[in-house]
């Protein structure tokens, strides 16, 4: 059993992936024995791409609006362009290019 | 200074001015165990906790409406939530003027308020839990609610691990410090973890508490009730784990299967700028099974699923699976594949932690 909360749940994500890829002797002999993985507000550490292979190991628990889960280097980009829209709209209409609605 | 932080956390509000005081009891076990149970507390209406504010009722209620958008004749659970904070705040004040004139204080000044935090927020995750679970104990017997349950029951149990490697609150980020340890409670970390998990302090079998960049702080301890072997790793809480975090380069790679010796393996593919990865991981990953062996490349591979990772993380990772696999190997030999000696075993446990130690 893997458990962790923030950077803990996201190491134990990739722990348990690592034990998925070189699993353990004492699991590997002993069938009764199973590796599972519980994160708490753990931090976005994987691609989406490794879902189906984690999801009957690991579980994720992100309470509300929790922002350590939902931070990662995709989401910040997602976040840049977002501003980076609005502000070139306000530009717009600062030069006359576009019209106020208000 | 010490004393009075201490009775802050232990008593949250004053007893004496609650005329209500069997109610008062209930929610002040509750929070001193940071566990609210939902049939006691969740439903009841705001007007029990009048007594609990310093200002009035009327005055709350609409503040509450206003500011937080609660609707504050059905929900106490957030009003809670709200002294707590209001706590902190009185808490993180009391704190700062004690250590301010201690050189480069700048840099750490809000770090105790946060650690007051991350306690408190972990909490909450059980209070949440046990508030869905009462009101679905009224609602139905529904099969996909009694399997919703028990998730709920082992999200709960383990939480309290997740929890209890934290320690007791306020006495991490000043451990090198002893003119604030004077004033800081200093606390053992293992014994924190015992009294919170409610296991033997024989179980707990290997611990690393002071963490380094690169390797967050970890206990692996024996759980007698579920019969597991439980790792679990600690979340941010020294300047260590900090730099593990902002090491956010995304770092590809594949997992990719032998076809020749039928191993799975990791392969990495480093791009421009992501030299010092390449350095700190090496390039071949196959020693990464904890036993040192390398399996020799037949050349024959497939690649299964290729994608991204937290490069920081992805390192402490690997650096924890090379040093507590074989720890983990060892105890799940000893304590596991003879099922029937397992009381036998469980008196020999501190012998057994001796040896992994």
């Amino acid at each position: 059993m893997i458990t962790g909360h923030s950077l803990g749940g996201g190491m134990s994500t990739l722990m348990v992936l690592l034990y998925l890829v070189h699993p353990l002797k004492a699991l590997k002999e002993n069938i009764t024995h199973r590796l599972h993985g519980y994160s708490y507000g753990g931090a976005s550490v994987l691609s989406a791409e490794f879902d189906k292979y984690m999801k009957p190991v690991m579980k994720s628990f992100i309470l509300g609006d929790d922002v350590v889960p939902r931070l990662s280097y995709g989401s910040i980009q997602d976040v840049c362009k977002i501003i980076l829209a609005f502000d070139e709209i306000n530009v717009k209409i600062y030069l006359g290019l576009e019209n106020n609605k208000k | 200074m010490a004393n009075y932080i201490e009775e802050q956390l232990k008593s949250p509000q004053d007893i004496s001015s609650n005329q209500n005081f069997a109610m008062s009891e209930i929610i002040l076990k509750n929070i001193r165990e940071g566990i609210l149970i939902g049939n006691e507390l969740a439903l009841l209406p705001l007007n029990t906790f009048g007594n609990y504010l310093d200002e009035s009722i009327v005055d709350v209620e609409r503040r509450m409406r206003q500011e937080y958008g609660i609707n504050t004749d059905q929900w106490v659970f957030s009003l809670e939530n709200l002294l707590i904070l209001q706590k902190i705040g009185q808490l993180a004040d009391l704190t700062l003027k004690e250590v301010s004139h201690i050189n480069s204080f700048d840099t750490v000044k809000y770090l105790s308020a946060w650690s007051i935090l991350q306690g408190l927020y972990l909490s909450s995750y059980e209070k949440q839990v046990s508030l869905k679970r009462s009101q679905l104990d009224f609602e139905s017997n529904d099969l996909k609610i009694y399997e919703f349950k028990q998730i709920q029951d082992e999200l709960l149990y383990f939480s309290t691990f997740a929890h209890g490697t934290y320690g007791k609150l306020l006495n991490t980020f000043y451990r090198d410090r002893p003119e604030i340890i004077k004033l800081l409670r200093f606390t053992d970390f293992t014994q924190d973890f015992v009294s919170h998990t409610k296991i033997e302090e024989a179980d707990v079998l290997y611990y690393f508490w002071d963490s380094t960049p690169y390797k967050p702080a970890h206990v692996i301890a024996r759980e007698q009730f579920k019969r597991s072997i439980i790792l679990c790793m600690r979340g941010t809480r020294h300047w260590a784990d900090a730099i593990t975090d902002l090491d956010f380069h995304y770092l590809k790679f594949s997992i990719v299967k032998d076809l020749e010796n039928r191993k799975f393996f990791l392969k990495f593919h480093f791009e421009e700028g992501q030299d010092h990865l390449r350095q700190k991981l090496g390039e071949d990953t196959r020693e990464l099974n904890g036993e040192g062996t390398t399996q020799p490349s037949s050349g024959k591979e497939e690649s299964l699923i290729t994608g991204y990772a937290h490069a920081g993380m992805l390192l402490s990772a690997i650096g924890a699976y090379k040093e507590v696999t074989p720890k983990v190997n060892y105890l799940l030999f000893q304590n596991f594949i003879d099922k029937q000696n397992s009381l036998k075993r469980y008196f020999q446990s501190q012998s057994t932690r001796i040896l992994i130690l």
